[in-house]
């Protein structure tokens, strides 16, 4: 039952989802209102170029390299078909008909145009969406694990925090100029998918000694110029008291982090100057003053929150996925069965992954067409529910057993049904070059090449799970430093070249990768990691042992002799 | 405490009290450098300040654990922004008000822009003068409702946190 029944309207009313209320929808109506004033001031020149940046950043609209860029959030990535719908009608309207999916759950136009965003804006306000916060030097949209509420092994789904959090921290008054930007990650099952060490604050939710659920916080973890894997601040936190804690945290963090050097300005670096004990003494002095003055989160809000989140009405003798003759002799069907379906808390349905990484895509585009075939997909097989991954996927919450054989059939159709989930070509790939004005290198071209040579699913799946990471600069979008193989872009001399480290993972034993020799020139990238792959398979103890594992077992000089030797 | 306070620019003239002569009346504003060295002998003359409405002028950069300790002596804390991307002066504003239970009067002056001003008030400050332009700061208020409670308890009237929305509605259903 929610908190509000009589704002909400019953028609529409959709499970397992938070749908805005009246107060919501005000506060994202009154910011497009905002922003459109802002856009104007600044197209009358009432507002510098100087002044603008740090308004239009804070509502996701960057200046590129060839045009402006719109990073719409997708909160925590829950999406209803219906958002869907709108986001695929605003990439064909504004843009150039397709989206790309960021590795924080969000969704980027790459082509829209300055004086336009107001009015996309305010159509993503009438499907309950916005882009506050997706850029500058503010709280950004908290990601979280994409298995939340289905997973068995959860501990407590992570999501109604998320949304908490992402009420707290929208248009926070104290906290929208921080020194630098500022990610928070949620995960609520004892394995890690939503890369939560490598946040400025990572939360697992998880049991203390009493049986009590509350949160162990890990601060000063990120990627970037400097990695570092995060430390835990305070082992257990009770709910009640999560918000006075991340206050704490943010405003010791707003008062002592860095201003002078964008680079060192983020949490990690302050974290790390102060070490971490020195740092949790001034978090928790500031707690000590605050906690009373704070209003404490209460049970029943938090219930409030919870009750947006039940599980739909599942079918109560769901059909068994029989495996007919017709499908086991389908080995394309099996092999997408393994590699694109996860095991859900409910009998009889699983959750279904949708490969944005076919051979011939741009890892993490989405194209118009996809978007509309994905909404009615979600709508008929998936209670009307998508959403989005940290590895650039879409994934369908709950599929029944028995409907996975017809969707995989029509996700053929789409080209979204490629069984390369957890494999190698199931990379991580920042736009580089060819769009973001930061990049030093193209990350795109790579990808595409490594998706020419390795094209045979059958020899990916004997490699099993290998995340393979691409960043075109040190900004590390790609998130290079934790995949088990990362590959950096760098400039030499107006020249691209690449970096290559091994040995990164982005888990719940999340590590930095260590790199493995001097970089490479560009048309030899693919050859080394061929080399690699042939090192792994000429090492490994046998086909259970995983890349990593190898390579946390043998450190990384075999790897070096085959790529350098 | 002088509620009345109202800013301008004959505030700005920061009188070197130490070498001159006090006036008897008017304003007095006292720069944080000149506070913090000469601390000790404004307690000799104390007679004499606590007829006027005493001022601080603080740099949005100084340890707000510092300002705070010292708040309770003036009538008026003037904080200064160099840059408006620097946020500090929002943690200064809310720490001098719920922590220190500052009730003076706050002024923020500098580079700051109209749109940060629902920012800044929700911080606790009061009165604002902006160096960036010279015409009257527009304080454009498009928001009714805030998600986050901050500021005086006096100002939170709307802000719904999150469990304050049913009390609103009831309170609407009410009247």
């Amino acid at each position: 039952m929610s908190h509000l029944p009589a704002t909400r309207d019953p028609s529409n009313h959709i499970e397992d989802f938070y749908q805005y209320d009246h107060f919501d929808q005000r506060i994202v109506d009154q910011r497009v209102k905002e922003f459109r004033d802002q856009t104007n001031r600044y197209l009358a020149d009432e507002l510098s170029e100087d002044q603008f940046r740090p308004l239009r950043l804070m509502n996701g609209l960057y200046i590129e390299r060839f045009a402006p860029m719109l990073r719409v959030a997708i909160p925590y990535g829950q999406l209803t078909s219906r958002q869907l719908r709108m986001l695929a009608w605003i990439a064909r309207f504004y843009d150039r008909g397709y989206g790309h999916i960021t590795t924080r759950q969000n969704i980027q136009l790459n082509w829209p145009k300055l004086e336009k965003a107001p009015d996309i804006l305010a159509d993503l306000a009438t499907v309950q969406m916005h882009a506050i916060q997706t850029s500058g030097s503010c709280i950004r949209n908290t990601t979280t694990d994409h298995l939340a509420g289905i997973s068995e092994d959860e501990i407590e789904d992570p999501r109604p925090y998320c949304e908490i959090i992402r009420q707290w921290s929208s248009s926070h008054p104290e906290f929208s100029f921080l020194p630098r930007k500022f990610k928070i990650a949620v995960t609520g099952s004892p394995k890690d998918r939503a890369a939560s060490q490598v946040h400025d604050i990572g939360l697992h939710l998880v049991h203390n000694d009493d049986g009590e659920i509350g949160f162990e916080v890990l601060v000063g973890g990120g990627l970037g110029r400097t990695p570092i894997v995060g430390q835990v601040i305070r082992p257990f936190l009770k709910k009640k008291y999560l918000l006075s804690y991340l206050q704490a945290i943010l405003r010791i963090y707003n008062l002592y982090g860095r201003r002078d050097n964008k680079h060192k300005a983020r949490i990690k670096i302050l974290v790390r100057a102060l070490g971490i004990e020195s740092f949790r003494e001034k978090v928790e002095n500031e707690w000590q003053t605050i906690r009373t003055a704070e209003p404490e989160l209460q049970q029943e809000e938090i219930d409030a929150i919870k009750a947006h989140f039940t599980l739909p009405d599942f079918d109560e003798k769901p059909t068994r996925l029989r495996l007919a003759s017709v499908h086991i002799h389908d080995n394309a069907f099996t092999n997408w069965l393994t590699r694109n379906t996860v095991a859900h808390k409910q009998a009889g349905y699983r959750g279904v992954y949708i490969s944005l990484k076919s051979p011939t895509q741009v890892p993490g585009d989405i194209t118009t067409d996809q978007m509309l075939s994905m909404a009615d997909l979600a709508d008929e097989y998936s209670f009307g529910l998508i959403r989005t991954t940290h590895d650039q996927n879409l994934f369908l919450p709950h599929v029944r057993d028995g409907d996975l054989y017809t969707l995989w059939k029509t996700l053929r159709k789409f080209e979204l049904a490629t069984a390369n989930i957890g494999t190698l070509t199931d990379m991580i790939c920042c736009p580089g070059l060819d769009f973001c004005s930061l990049a030093n290198a193209t990350a795109i071209p790579i990808a595409k090449e490594i998706n020419q040579r390795f094209d045979d699913l059958d020899y990916l799946y004997d490699l099993g799970d290998l995340q393979l990471k691409i960043s075109g600069c040190m900004n590390a979008c790609g998130h290079h430093h934790v995949g088990h193989i990362g590959i950096l872009g760098v400039d030499k001399k107006g020249e691209e070249w690449y970096q290559i480290t091994l040995g990164g993972s982005a888990n719940e034993n999340a590590r930095i990768g260590e790199r493995i020799g001097p970089s490479v020139a560009k048309d030899k990238v693919v050859d080394a990691i061929a080399r690699l792959i042939e090192a792994y398979v000429e090492h490994r103890l046998d086909p259970d042992e995983s890349f990593l594992a190898t390579v946390k077992r043998l450190g990384i000089t075999p790897f070096k002799e085959k790529v350098y030797g | 405490m002088d509620s009345s306070f109202q800013y301008d620019n004959s505030v700005d003239e920061c009188i070197q009290w130490a070498e001159s002569p006090l006036p008897d009346t008017g304003h007095l504003v006292i720069h944080w450098d000149l506070w913090i060295e000469a601390e000790a002998r404004l307690v000799q003359w104390r007679n004499k300040l606590e007829k006027k409405t005493l001022a601080l002028r603080v740099p949005a950069d100084t340890d707000t654990f510092e300002v705070g300790k010292h708040a309770g002596y003036f009538q008026v804390i003037i904080v200064e922004i160099d840059l408006f991307t620097d946020g500090r002066v929002f943690s200064l504003g809310r720490m001098l008000r719920e922590n220190y239970h500052y009730e003076g009067h706050l002024h923020v002056t500098g580079d700051f822009l109209p749109d940060q001003i629902t920012f800044l008030k929700r911080c606790g400050f009061d009165s604002f003068s902006s160096t960036n332009n010279d015409s009257p700061i527009e304080n454009p208020s498009y928001y009714s409702h805030y998600y986050q409670a901050s500021g005086p308890l006096t100002t939170r009237d709307n802000q719904i946190g999150i469990k304050r929305r049913d009390e609103i509605i009831k309170f609407k259903m009410l009247t």
